[in-house]
């Protein structure tokens, strides 16, 4: 449900996130390679820069909205507390409540 | 009239999520976002009748919460402003809500813009609202959100430039990993 109303709409001014899962786990690859054999995988991965390049060089602004979105989306994405649900039910229950009275006064006028 | 109602209370539901998103990020404290969106779901209620179903149920919950965070801020005004250092001092209590130390942060960055800039880049870089649609919320110009956002994002990274000279987050290999739980 959490899903529903995220990330339908175009967000203006945003640079694209850097994609730190591709690059960590090649240069996890190229590491672990790299203290056994020759390396075959160290040129086709396209990895093997620094970790982290990214996060320092990059836009700052890309930086911001990446954790501001982190940090909203971790809210969001907990289940809704009981107290809301019990809450509503409450809410709808009194208003059935209330209409079916007044039906029923106004069935006794007629 | 009954299906009506089922679903407004189905649109309301749907929206929820993101509205305590968006209490928590003005407030920075589940117990105070709890109570505001508790606040928020009776005032919605009481007013559904206002309310045009196939309409932007989600930007409607929004004004509503942030006039009453803002009615009741006036109210509180005083004790609020009395309790700075008390305020800051929770919120040191709390960043374990947030896995990293870089989210955390973050948080203390965010809590140091003041109200009109942080709701406006929550709004747009977190809720998923254009410019124009985060303007109706706060009930201002159109130019005035992009201001605020960009005043926003400026400070942001002020504060956040200084704090990262004093080495706290996360280090360049555990910085990816820590981010990336979050981000996926």
């Amino acid at each position: 449900m959490s899903s529903v109303f995220v990330s339908t709409r175009k967000r203006p001014a945003e640079k694209k996130v850097p994609r730190w899962n591709i690059s960590f786990f090649s240069c996890v690859m190229v590491q672990a390679n790299s203290q056994g054999d020759d390396c075959k995988m160290r040129y086709n991965s396209g990895a093997g820069r620094p970790i982290g390049t990214n996060a320092s060089t990059g836009d700052p602004n890309a930086q911001i909205a990446a954790k501001l979105k982190a940090l909203y989306q971790s809210v969001q994405e907990e289940a809704i507390p009981a107290r809301f649900l019990d809450l509503l039910e409450m809410l709808d229950a009194a208003e059935q409540h209330s209409t079916l009275q007044s039906q029923s006064v106004l069935q006794g006028r007629e | 009239m009954p299906s009506e109602n089922q679903e407004f209370k189905r649109e309301m539901l749907a929206a929820l999520p993101s509205l305590r998103a968006f209490a928590m990020s003005l407030i920075g404290r589940h117990d105070r976002a709890d109570d505001l969106v508790q606040d928020t779901i009776m005032k919605a209620w009481a007013k559904q009748d206002h309310f045009e179903i196939g309409t932007n149920m989600k930007a409607w919950l929004f004004t509503i919460l942030r006039n009453e965070l803002y009615s009741q801020m006036r109210k509180r005004g005083r004790e609020i402003q009395d309790s700075d250092g008390h305020f800051t001092e929770t919120l040191a209590h709390h960043p374990e809500q947030y896995g990293s130390l870089d989210l955390q942060d973050f948080r203390r960055a965010l809590d140091q813009l003041p109200p009109d800039q942080r709701e406006a880049i929550i709004l747009v870089g977190a809720s998923g609202f254009s410019y124009e649609e985060a303007a109706n919320i706060c009930g201002c110009a159109l130019g005035t959100i992009k201001s605020r956002v960009n005043r926003a994002r400026q400070r942001l990274q002020e504060i956040l430039q200084v704090q990262g000279e004093n080495d706290y987050g996360p280090d360049e290999t555990s910085a990816p990993i820590t981010s990336r739980a979050f981000v996926s």
